[in-house]
């Protein structure tokens, strides 16, 4: 069978972008298709018309490696299937919402329980997959663990779903919470991160986002005392302004849509070295 | 410090919340956060009394708290000094 090029779309919150790529004879044959699945499957189809930019995904014939570009610019390039497909995640998630003014996007995870959620901001690090992956053990549905689009016209929510995103340092621990072993053909490993379907954590998944109950900064550290302390609305706003990941799009950069946030829900600073920490904690403030 | 006029800079976004506020500043997208008594001492800070003058001034208000009110002011104008959202001129 000869080569051919086949294109993806993948949409969210009123912005597209292409994934050009071929699926042709020989290694790594119908490899692509399968990733950008898992990868972006969750995100509902939207009609749209402009295309914010093509991502295109070779393996030039005679090498084995991967590449991915964009315009001109090489994004990666490598034999890791998976290394490519947390480069084009983390690509596409920025270019979805690079241009994005209908809302803030707050760098966070969101889960629900049956008629409310929490947000969950952080910084890279901060251990905020880990506590949505645990979340999740408890039964809390799954939105995100990266990305949310605060409407600023009603609060509606959007989330970037995708797959649990474990960077290798925080790997050990989710070990203790969820069976890694017995799914590790079902996950996506690369160097840093290991991707974890979201269904192998908690099966159930529903698309609707209820309102936002509360805010809760989650710190991991092995150092800190475990902890969970309501705090103000303005140290909340401080600490949202900086999860507010597009806020150059927003008319004052989305600074009085956050301090409105922050004025109607609790908000929680969280403090965890582990995970036998938190059923307490989350019990303490009566989530 | 005690003798200098600390004056509150222009561009920052002010929200007051629960006696605390938090200050935007859009061009240096900072946001620096104020307690409630970081906050008192903002609002002191109008380009008219030195730091020495707005101790006074609170220890006059808070007797109770003489001992901590200059620790507070100068650390809290320090502060605000750090991240741009005050300047300190001399006396003149």
């Amino acid at each position: 069978m000869a080569n051919s090029a086949v294109e993806a779309t993948v949409t969210f919150d009123g912005h597209k972008v292409s994934i050009e790529y071929s699926e042709g004879e020989g290694e790594g044959e119908g490899e692509i298709k399968p990733l950008i699945e898992f990868l972006f499957g969750d995100l509902p189809v939207e009609q749209i018309a402009t295309n914010e930019a093509t991502f295109v995904i070779e393996r030039p014939t005679g090498q084995d490696n991967w590449q991915l570009h964009r315009n001109q610019s090489k994004l990666f390039s490598g034999k890791d299937l998976n290394g490519l497909g947390n480069t084009l995640g983390g690509e596409v998630l920025f270019t979805l919402i690079e241009n994005n003014q209908s809302g803030m996007a707050i760098h966070a995870g969101l889960v629900s329980t049956k008629d409310s959620s929490i947000l969950l901001p952080a910084d890279s690090g901060s251990g905020k997959s880990s506590v949505t992956t645990w979340l999740l053990t408890q039964g809390w549905y799954y939105h995100t663990d990266e990305l949310v689009i605060i409407n600023l016209q009603n609060g509606a929510l959007k989330a970037f779903t995708r797959p649990l995103n474990i960077k290798s340092h925080g790997l050990a621990p989710i070990g203790e919470i969820f069976d890694l072993n017995s799914h590790h053909g079902e996950l996506r490993a690369s160097n840093m991160v290991t991707m974890i379907p979201h269904r192998l954590v908690n099966p159930s998944y529903r698309e609707e986002i209820p309102p936002l109950s509360a805010i809760v900064f989650p710190h991991y550290s092995k150092d800190s005392e475990p902890g969970i302390q309501k705090i103000s609305g303005a140290e909340a706003g401080l600490e949202l302004m900086r999860s507010n990941v597009i806020a150059r799009n927003l008319p004052g950069h989305g600074f009085s849509d956050v301090t409105r946030l922050v004025r109607r829900l609790p908000a929680y600073r969280l403090h965890y070295q582990h995970f036998d920490d938190l059923p307490s904690l989350f019990k303490q403030v009566n989530l | 410090m005690l003798n200098q006029i600390p004056h509150s800079a222009d561009g920052f976004e002010l929200e007051e919340i629960d006696g605390e506020i938090l200050l935007y500043s859009p061009a240096s997208t900072r946001s620096v956060y104020l307690n409630s008594t970081a906050s008192l001492i903002w609002r002191l800070c109008d380009g008219q009394q030195s730091v020495g003058q707005i101790i006074e001034q609170l220890k006059d208000a808070f007797p109770e708290a003489q001992d901590s009110i200059e620790q507070d002011v100068v650390h809290s104008i320090q502060l605000f000094v750090d991240n741009e959202a005050v300047s300190l001129t001399s006396a003149a």
